[in-house]
């Protein structure tokens, strides 16, 4: 019983260790290059403490936060609507499947910079921008497992006079949850990293602004403080948000 | 309360890489009288899915009818499929629920859990139960609905043979409180002679019906293995014309 006790609980420290590896193996190239490009782990503490209290992080973070909620909210339900369609209907589908294939090859930076150019430097810009390089994404996502829907509950559904609303809520839906879970997961990444450039080029505030403006007075201290604490909050959004979601979503299962 | 009539005077289908539809159900008629067990006899692949599938809906592409006392209306139907078809995400209590009004009484549900010996996992998800309970749930769901048609397609069909005759026995117990109209497929003719107040044989594919036959033994000795197993022989050797489907 000792060494087992003794080695799980060595492994629950390793998360918290392999941080602290990082920290250190950081901290000795940061000492040893001696260069103010490469600030050490203490001094980003520090700008990261005065960039919170003066308030600067958090509206900015907020700013990005609340586009990258719209958008990603936007996209997804426009996405999962039109997914089920095309999932059901082999002519949409037939029809729609080349758009498909064009707007998933379209660059990211090409989309963010024809909106800009067509509806001005504005915030719906910006966020049609991000929602039109997320949505086939999802749509796709949603589509596949549209496709693997189980006919004989659909069936038994439609015998027992289910009508659309049960039948999209109870037979439907949780057989695509796991699919709309991965296009949640697989889309907050995107979508975050499509926002900043979209920021970057064309707002003037969120952190794509930030960073640019730091990117010009090259201040690493800053892009480093800026960068973990928008880590921290995705990191949160997965713990708090997802995995509680997928966990009563999960709950029937053996 | 009438009779439900099913006429089907052709249903064809089309098999996987042909171009010409062959004839699965050909002159098939059929009449279901108020609190009647009808058991369809015939065999395996003769169609039988095909035509609870046609009665309850799912399949639309047929040339027939199916009336009821009221014109132009569909039947209600209850429908225990060969697979449970429970939704996995949704409790025992749930999934049936799920296909009740808003309005229907909870102690309907209750009743119905309690005369099928449910109770005590009305609150468990469908993947803990063994086949033999699904398959009651699956029974309580289409009783519950209060159809004017209950089909059942086989659905003892993969249960050993204890738990079969145990639920077949709960089947009974429940259908003798609320005798509904019953259209009961099965292919074992000794399970058909146990339930049913008649029996009707159907041919192999294109399927037609055969004959059509009363069960004699009254409904309190359908235990007696003895009187089943004479009436079958009886069946086997006297009916040239079935003999060969069984």
């Amino acid at each position: 019983m000792g060494p087992i006790n003794v080695l799980t609980g060595f492994q629950k420290l390793l998360p918290t260790l392999s941080l602290l590896a990082l920290t250190a193996i950081w901290q000795g190239v940061a000492v040893f290059v001696n260069s103010h490009t490469l600030p050490t782990p203490y001094a980003v503490a520090w700008v990261l403490w005065q960039a919170i209290a003066s308030g600067q992080l958090p509206y900015h973070l907020g700013v990005t936060l609340l586009r990258l909620v719209t958008s990603f909210t936007i996209a997804m339900l426009m996405g999962s609507a039109i997914g089920i369609l095309l999932g059901r209907s082999r002519k949409l589908d037939a029809f729609f499947d080349n758009w498909l294939v064009i707007f998933l090859n379209v660059p990211a930076l090409v989309t963010i910079i024809l909106c800009y150019v067509w509806l001005g430097l504005v915030e719906s810009a910006a966020i049609l921008a991000v929602v039109i390089n997320k949505l086939p994404n999802v749509i796709v996502t949603v589509r596949e497992g549209t496709r693997a829907l189980d006919q004989d509950l659909l069936d038994m559904a439609r015998c027992y006079g289910f009508g659309k609303r049960k039948t999209l809520l109870h037979v439907i839906w949780p057989q695509l949850h796991p699919f709309v879970m991965a296009a949640t997961r697989s889309g907050l990444a995107l979508i975050w990293k499509i926002i900043l450039v979209v920021e970057l080029l064309g707002r003037s505030n969120g952190m794509g602004y930030q960073l640019h403006l730091f990117f010009q007075l090259f201040d690493v201290a800053s892009i480093l403080a800026y960068t973990i604490a928008f880590v921290v909050v995705m990191q949160l959004i997965e713990l708090l948000v997802l995995k509680p979601l997928d966990k009563t979503a999960q709950r029937w299962r053996r | 309360m009438a009779a439900v009539n099913i006429l089907i005077n052709n249903k064809t289908y089309l098999a996987a890489g042909r171009s010409v539809a062959k004839p699965a159900i050909v002159d098939f008629s059929l009449t279901l009288n108020p609190g009647e067990f009808v058991c369809l006899v015939g065999p395996s692949g003769c169609g039988k899915t095909t035509l609870l599938n046609i009665i309850a809906g799912l399949d639309q592409d047929y040339d027939g009818e199916i009336l009821t006392a009221k014109a132009n209306t569909s039947p209600k139907i209850g429908y225990v499929f060969q697979n449970p078809r429970l939704l996995p995400w949704r409790t025992v209590r749930e999934n049936i629920e799920l296909v009740l009004d808003s309005q229907a009484p909870a102690s309907m549900v209750d009743e119905l859990l309690e005369m099928m010996q449910l109770t005590s996992v009305q609150h468990v998800y469908p993947e803990r139960l063994s086949l033999g309970m699904s398959r009651r749930v699956a029974i309580i769901r289409a009783f519950a609905v209060n159809p004017d048609v209950l089909l059942m397609d086989e659905p003892f069909v993969s249960l050993d043979a204890p738990t079969a005759r145990q639920v077949r026995e709960l089947l009974m117990q429940l259908w003798q409180r609320r005798p509904h109209r019953v259209l009961f497929v099965t292919h074992d003719l000794r399970e058909a002679i146990a339930l049913a107040d008649k029996l009707v044989f159907l041919s192999a594919s294109p399927m037609t019906v055969v004959r059509e036959m009363a069960v004699p033994i009254a409904r309190d000795g359908r235990t007696d293995e003895a009187a089943i197993e004479a009436f079958r022989q009886q069946l086997k050797s006297g009916y040239p014309d079935i003999s060969g489907l069984l």
